[in-house]
């Protein structure tokens, strides 16, 4: 099990799925890089993990320059063609609102809460990603 | 009175394209001179009297009444900002230019055009999440949707603006009574539209019908009232050129705006913001308006935007 942290994300394994958490309110493009977030979901791939939860739960404020959308288009394009399955926790009101509107919960399922997205993937029946 | 508003409405720099092509910022430009001021996205203006169509307004739209609280609005404002000539930034106007060309018979236009792909992405990106807030986008409030709109409200639109704002913040389950936010240019039958297709494909629709419409009527108009230019290869001899077309001298506010302003690491970055298999459907629905645009000066583009729902 590898467990990494940063002041802005956290990467770490429970009961075989990888929480990949943003823990910060607001993401913003210069203190929280894609190709940080790029990177985490790269190094769990390296590791064989294949069930993935992109918790996003504590982001409040989203806005179109950086955000979450931007965040999951990148997971999407690194666990295409990977087996694997992935699910979103949203804040409610408008990160999920938005998340759902661009239609991006089609590709990767938004859960409550990330134990519900964690075990939503976590079960055998739950739909291999397909971006 | 009524011939000092006609100086002020000479020959007026129509800048269109599809939204997220760049318009804001070469309309910015073109205005940094003196004499120029420019209006961003006075969408509400443009649809006096005709509130409940689409964007894609027809010539028989522009009834005298129309055509005179128009140009008088704009007069007000050209006047009011101490300048001498108008320059408009509305993507909607894209679908509408001839209508436009019977309320300013002798504007001149300028047409930037993104590449389709990167385009609809970055619209998708962004009218997915201002669609669904009515925080404002921008970080003085003055400058904000809601701001801007409130100034150029009629009393009739207010119905209708107010429903807007309501779509923006309601919960997904009531789309089917109120009809689902949109943003960005009005097709006809848009909110029906968007019932039945994801935002991806409806942006993709307001992208194209913009381009083709736009170029499809600028290439039919004589010399030296349209031009048509590429963001990606945008450069400072364009803009010289679109000063000489405008029949504007002193460019040298412009390039500095430009050289400020004008990052060209900031036009693709939207290209990675789409799953594998969106962006390969994406780049074969976009192929052949692009094709056409490159290729077709003067024939007619691949299908052309339906008739406005009357």
């Amino acid at each position: 099990m590898t467990e990494h942290s940063s002041p802005w994300l956290s990467s770490q394994v429970q009961s075989g799925v990888r929480i990949v958490s943003v823990l910060v309110p607001r993401i913003d493009a210069a203190a929280h890089p894609r190709e940080a977030f790029a990177a985490s979901i790269a190094e769990a791939l390296g590791q064989a993990d294949r069930r993935f939860v992109l918790d996003y739960s504590r982001v409040r404020t989203i806005d179109h320059a950086c955000g979450i959308l931007q965040f999951t288009f990148t997971a999407g394009q690194l666990l295409q063609g990977t087996d694997s399955r992935v699910a979103a926790c949203l804040a409610p009101g408008h990160p999920r609102r938005a998340y759902r509107f661009a239609g991006l919960a089609q590709f990767v399922p938004d859960f409550r809460s990330p134990n519900h997205a964690a075990a939503a993937v976590a079960r055998d029946d739950y739909p291999l990603f397909q971006g | 009175m009524a011939s000092h508003d006609d100086q002020l409405l000479r020959r007026p720099i129509i800048v269109v394209g599809s939204g997220r092509s760049g318009m804001n910022f070469l309309g910015r430009a073109i205005a940094r001179h003196p004499d120029l001021v420019a209006a961003t996205e006075p969408r509400l203006m443009w649809k006096h009297g005709n509130d409940g169509l689409s964007d894609a307004l027809q010539p028989r739209h522009a009834r005298p009444e129309v055509i005179a609280r128009i140009r008088a609005q704009v007069a007000a404002f050209v006047r009011s900002n101490g300048k001498r000539r108008y320059v408009d930034v509305t993507p909607g106007n894209s679908l509408r230019l001839a209508f436009v060309d019977r309320v300013f018979p002798d504007a001149v236009y300028v047409h930037f055009i993104r590449d389709g792909v990167d385009n609809v992405l970055s619209m998708r990106r962004f009218y997915g999440v201002v669609a669904r807030t009515l925080r404002p986008n921008r970080p003085q409030l003055r400058d904000s949707y809601l701001a801007r709109r409130t100034r150029e409200l009629s009393l009739r639109q207010v119905p209708g603006m107010a429903l807007e704002a309501f779509r923006h913040v309601v919960s997904a389950w009531l789309f089917a009574a109120v009809g689902p936010p949109v943003k960005g240019v009005r097709l006809p039958g848009m909110t029906a539209m968007r019932q039945e297709i994801d935002l991806l494909d409806l942006c993709f629709l307001q992208w194209r019908s913009s381009v083709e419409s736009a170029a499809h009527f600028g290439r039919s108009l004589p010399p030296g009232r349209y031009r048509e230019y590429r963001i990606e290869s945008f450069d400072e001899a364009q803009m010289r050129q679109i000063y000489a077309f405008c029949g504007l001298d002193r460019p040298e506010p412009a390039l500095e705006y430009m050289r400020r302003e004008f990052d060209r690491r900031r036009i693709g970055p939207a290209l990675d913001d789409g799953f594998p298999s969106e962006l390969d459907r994406l780049r074969l629905l976009v192929a052949p308006t692009m094709a056409w645009l490159a290729d077709a000066v003067g024939t007619a583009p691949p299908r052309t935007p339906g008739e406005t729902p009357s």
